[in-house]
């Protein structure tokens, strides 16, 4: 599915991942943790195609490399993102917004478009099952939501795509108990033979909710160790530290 | 119809405002008032435009709108025709300016009454043209007045002055719609607006297809207790305009509301300037702007918020935001505040910004091509005023504007 190989990219003089390789097979779920300032952000936008990067090497998506694609070439692809922090657009509200990101995926990948009917009772399916209420769907786009609201709307953007690759930045921050089982039940939905995960995160607590298959650790812009999810568990008692001293 | 000088109290007055204007001609980058203007080299190069005597011209029905209102229908300045609707025909009256001055000659200096504004004292001394609307009652239906200027203005200037008068509580909605065709002229209206005693107007304008003119509009609203007026103006291929209001709250929660949404582009000129004046207690002001700017055109936004002394408890608010697309186009802000009462709420916040990346790519990764996403983000941005507008049908009209002149 992604094949990331000797990826280095840098923001002015600042390197920020340095010679980073990583595979993800169909349907694997990996997660990748690590300090604050170690890369793990700048990953995922670099993923995304976030502008403002200096990026050299090669990211294999669907064997094609994918590194000279803007963000949305990306996107119709079927490369998701789930942002630490959504952004707020006031004036674009929520309904919009979904019918026509929904539209452009559908439009590039050659399928027939959504209309209005189609679209509301589609969002509003997917939306009950996520707990958002239909008054949500008719604001502006995570205006005044509270931090639950704006995961959850990033899970629903998510299973309306539905794309091959789902990286979820920190989805868990800012989230409490009730939501971030919410939000994990949405993404283990959403899990399927023919869809893989990259899921970056700071605890263990949403891979108790989400079980990857294998998990990285990240530090200084490199993997520096890679396990099976009980790494999660050991890096949940020891720290970084002893990575961090490793280099 | 044309204008009638031989009453000897509007000759008096116009005499009088023709030589305050000569005492001081066209205005220029030296007034402070002016700085900005994009008015100042149009008329420093165009001084010499003959004045349009009005005439019985043609009118242009292919921009009527298709939706049930009253219809007042101005071509170059002259009330061509009016159309009323069921029982508003007995809650309207309209005349031309001239009449007006016929009836009420004892009472005509409050419309004479700028002495520093060069080109109110301008438009004060040379108008040839112009109508009186009184609003009797509530109205059933809107009133949409098209002001309509075609070619046989072309070089010319025209001054066109009004009196509109809004009966106490009376509810009306206003929108006027300005089709300009005509090249390398000057049209000025000046316009006083009356709102008795808990009487509510809303007046709407649409300024757009005016591509080869400079247009000065200056209104001058007084308003009565508990009484309130909404505007909004909507401005999208403008050549050069400058929107002026002066807004004197004159009593007891009396409130007035401005919105301005405007998208700029290639070497199109906006100015908008507002004076509003606190002159009682418990009054509320309330001013919301939003321009896009592109290519190498040209914003200008004035506020002033002034506060009498005895106007305490006064409640003003003023937000300007403009986000600048291209490196040519500039927006010019000078939001003021000058308060002598010491219990008032007044607030006042500016910014220019570029269009927001980070908004740009939350869109993009969801797919959406980086033209619509654009569109997208100036639709949302202009949308959060037009929002504001209390009337219902003509928000969504002005909704729709928005999304069309984007696509």
């Amino acid at each position: 599915m992604l094949s990331i190989e000797k990826l280095n990219v840098s923001v002015g003089d600042k390197k920020i991942l340095e010679d980073f390789n990583l595979k993800i097979g169909k349907g694997e779920v990996h997660a990748i943790m690590g300090p604050n300032g170690s890369g793990k952000s700048t990953l995922s936008y670099v993923l995304a195609g976030k502008d403002g990067y200096e990026v050299d090497g090669k990211i294999m998506f669907k064997n094609e490399n994918i590194v000279e694609l803007p963000a949305d070439e990306r996107a119709q692809k079927g490369i998701f993102l789930a942002f630490q922090y959504p952004i707020e657009i006031p004036g674009v509200f929520m309904n919009n917004f979904l019918k026509t990101s929904l539209n452009a995926v559908k439009k590039a990948k050659g399928q027939k478009e959504v209309d209005v009917v189609e679209f509301l009772s589609l969002v509003k399916q997917h939306a009950k099952k996520l707990g958002i209420k239909d008054e949500q769907l008719g604001r502006a786009l995570n205006v005044g939501f509270s931090g639950g609201e704006k995961k959850r709307n990033e899970v629903l953007q998510m299973s309306l795509l539905e794309p091959d690759l789902a990286i979820l930045d920190e989805t868990d921050s800012g989230l409490d108990i009730d939501a971030l089982k919410v939000v994990a039940d949405g993404v283990n939905a959403l899990r399927s033979p023919n869809r893989s995960f990259l899921i970056i995160t700071h605890y263990q607590r949403l891979l108790d909710y989400i079980k990857p298959d294998f998990v990285h650790v990240m530090v200084n812009g490199s993997i520096v160790k890679t396990g099976c999810s009980k790494l999660a568990q050991e890096l949940d008692k020891i720290g970084y530290k002893e990575f961090q001293k490793a280099i | 119809m044309n204008t009638i000088t031989d009453i000897k109290e509007v000759s008096e007055l116009r005499a009088l405002s023709l030589n305050l204007f000569n005492k001081h001609g066209y205005p220029t980058k030296r007034d402070e008032d002016w700085k900005q203007s994009p008015l100042n080299n149009f008329l420093q190069d165009n001084k010499q435009l003959e004045i349009y005597k009005t005439n019985n011209d043609s009118i242009n029905e292919k921009v009527f709108e298709n939706f049930k209102h009253n219809k007042i229908i101005i071509v170059n300045g002259l009330v061509q025709k009016t159309d009323f609707i069921g029982k508003d025909k007995d809650k309207l009256i309209i005349t031309t300016i001239d009449e007006y001055y016929k009836k009420n000659n004892k009472n005509l200096l409050k419309l004479f009454s700028n002495k520093k504004n060069p080109l109110v004292t301008a438009n004060n001394a040379l108008a040839t043209s112009g109508f009186y609307l009184e609003i009797k009652d509530n109205l059933d239906l809107p009133i949409i007045i098209y002001h309509q200027y075609n070619s046989k203005v072309d070089q010319k200037q025209l001054h066109q002055k009004n009196y509109i008068l809004i009966n106490k509580n009376s509810k009306a909605s206003v929108f006027e719609k300005f089709t300009n065709e005509n090249k390398k002229t000057f049209i000025s209206i000046n316009t006083n607006i009356d709102v008795e005693q808990n009487s509510h107007i809303k007046n709407y304008i649409l300024n757009s297809n005016n591509t080869e003119n400079c247009v000065y509009r200056f209104k001058k609203v007084n308003i009565a207790a508990s009484a309130n007026y909404e505007s909004f103006i909507f401005s999208n291929i403008v050549k050069t305009i400058r929107d002026e209001v002066e807004i004197n709250l004159n009593q007891s929660l009396a409130e007035c509301y401005l919105y301005y949404t405007q998208f700029l582009k290639k070497n199109e000129n906006h100015e908008i300037k507002v004076k509003i004046n606190h002159l009682a207690e418990n009054t509320q002001s309330y001013q919301f702007s939003k321009s896009i700017i592109d290519g190498t055109a040209k914003g200008v936004y004035q506020g002033k918020i002034f506060v009498d002394q005895i106007a305490q408890k006064t409640n003003g608010y003023q937000l300007i935001k403009s986000v600048l697309l291209s490196d040519q186009c500039t927006f010019h802000s000078k939001p003021e505040l000058e308060i002598y009462a010491d219990d008032v709420k007044c607030s006042h916040g500016s910014s220019s910004t570029s269009l927001n990346k980070d908004e740009l790519f939350y869109l993009m990764a969801r797919g959406i091509p980086e033209t619509q996403a654009k569109r997208l983000i100036v639709q949302g941005f202009l949308s959060e005023v037009v929002e504001k507008i209390s009337d219902e049908n003509f928000k969504n009209y002005f909704l729709k504007k928005t999304e069309d002149m984007l696509s």
